[in-house]
């Protein structure tokens, strides 16, 4: 069978090196991998929400998301497409911060983006300082092309979970599958179990 | 939801850069091609040549050529979305085992017979 997906990124398979989940190579890069055109999000016009099932919306702005607790993450990001960056450097607010004031009994959300992207992850997979809305990468705003002004960072999933552009968390009772899951992706995407398909 | 506007001008510090669809610098572009480049996969699929058919896009209407759509290939499936409205006509994800299509954005196609 004939490969049909391009994802236009290639590099040395590697092998032993124990951080690399099965299957992925090392790149020095950082591919630009996106569903679609860019969203131009002015800072002034961002929001980030997290919707609950009872209907509650909890909202920041930029400069009220700029005003909660920053942290600075070293982390090794995953691409499902075979690709892993390691050592990347980010700064943003954990998602605990974020559902601090959140009461909810849902177990899993659906993250959206500007544009219309979306992206399911269980809510266990948000907390624990295990996730972030980043707006900093390697010292510098992030890049638009990158998800700027800002994006999720889910680093221990595949990266099409660290939805770009991300503009909010709705709360869900179910696991609903997003814009990859409904097309052929696993519902959650663990690079060390090769979660990569349904 | 919001914010997706592809009818934006390039900025002003950066008059030629051709994609409309990203700001700043050129290195920050996202590509994507016209509907040729999905012309191969669905080839595979089908056997037919969607390059010259009529396609609806479900979201707004429009009746375009295939040809004319936006293609997105850099990504972990290929997305052609309508040159109007840019939305999502058709998804096209190949795993080890199976094809997945999605061609829910598209209402109906035009193909011509060979005659």
């Amino acid at each position: 069978m004939v490969g049909i997906i391009s994802s236009g990124f290639h590099g040395r398979r590697q092998s032993g090196n124990p951080a690399l989940p099965p299957g992925q190579y090392e790149t020095g890069s950082f591919p630009v991998l996106t569903a679609g055109p860019a969203p131009r999000i002015p800072t002034d016009d961002w929001e980030f929400f997290i919707t609950t099932e009872a209907g509650q919306r909890h909202a920041w702005s930029w400069a009220a998301f700029m005003a909660l607790p920053q942290m600075d993450i070293e982390t090794d990001i995953h691409c499902v497409t075979s690709w892993s960056k390691l050592g990347t450097r980010w700064r943003g607010v954990s998602l605990d911060s974020l559902f601090e004031n959140v009461e909810t009994n849902c177990r899993f959300t659906m993250a959206h983006s500007y544009g219309g992207y979306t992206t399911n992850v269980a809510l266990a997979d948000l907390l624990g300082g295990r996730a972030w809305v980043a707006w900093e990468f390697d010292g510098e705003p992030l890049e638009r092309a990158h998800g700027g002004p800002a994006r999720l960072l889910v680093p221990h999933l595949y990266f099409w979970k660290s939805a770009k552009w991300i503009n909010g968390i709705e709360l869900t009772q179910d696991d609903v599958p997003g814009f990859w899951e409904s097309n052929g992706y696993h519902l959650h995407g663990d690079p060390w179990r090769e979660e990569r398909y349904s | 939801m919001s914010g997706n506007n592809g009818s934006d001008s390039p900025d002003a510090t950066d008059p030629g850069l051709e994609d409309q669809d990203i700001a700043g610098r050129v290195a920050n572009a996202i590509p994507h091609l016209d509907g040729n480049a999905v012309a191969g996969p669905l080839w595979e699929l089908f056997r037919f040549d969607i390059v010259a058919a009529i396609g609806r896009c479900r979201h707004c209407g429009a009746v375009r050529a295939f040809g004319e759509t936006m293609v997105y290939v850099d990504a972990p499936g290929i997305v052609v979305r309508c040159a109007s409205c840019e939305g999502v006509l058709l998804r096209l994800v190949e795993t080890p085992t199976r094809y997945w299509l999605d061609v829910s954005g598209l209402s109906y196609l035009q193909i011509d017979r060979e005659v």
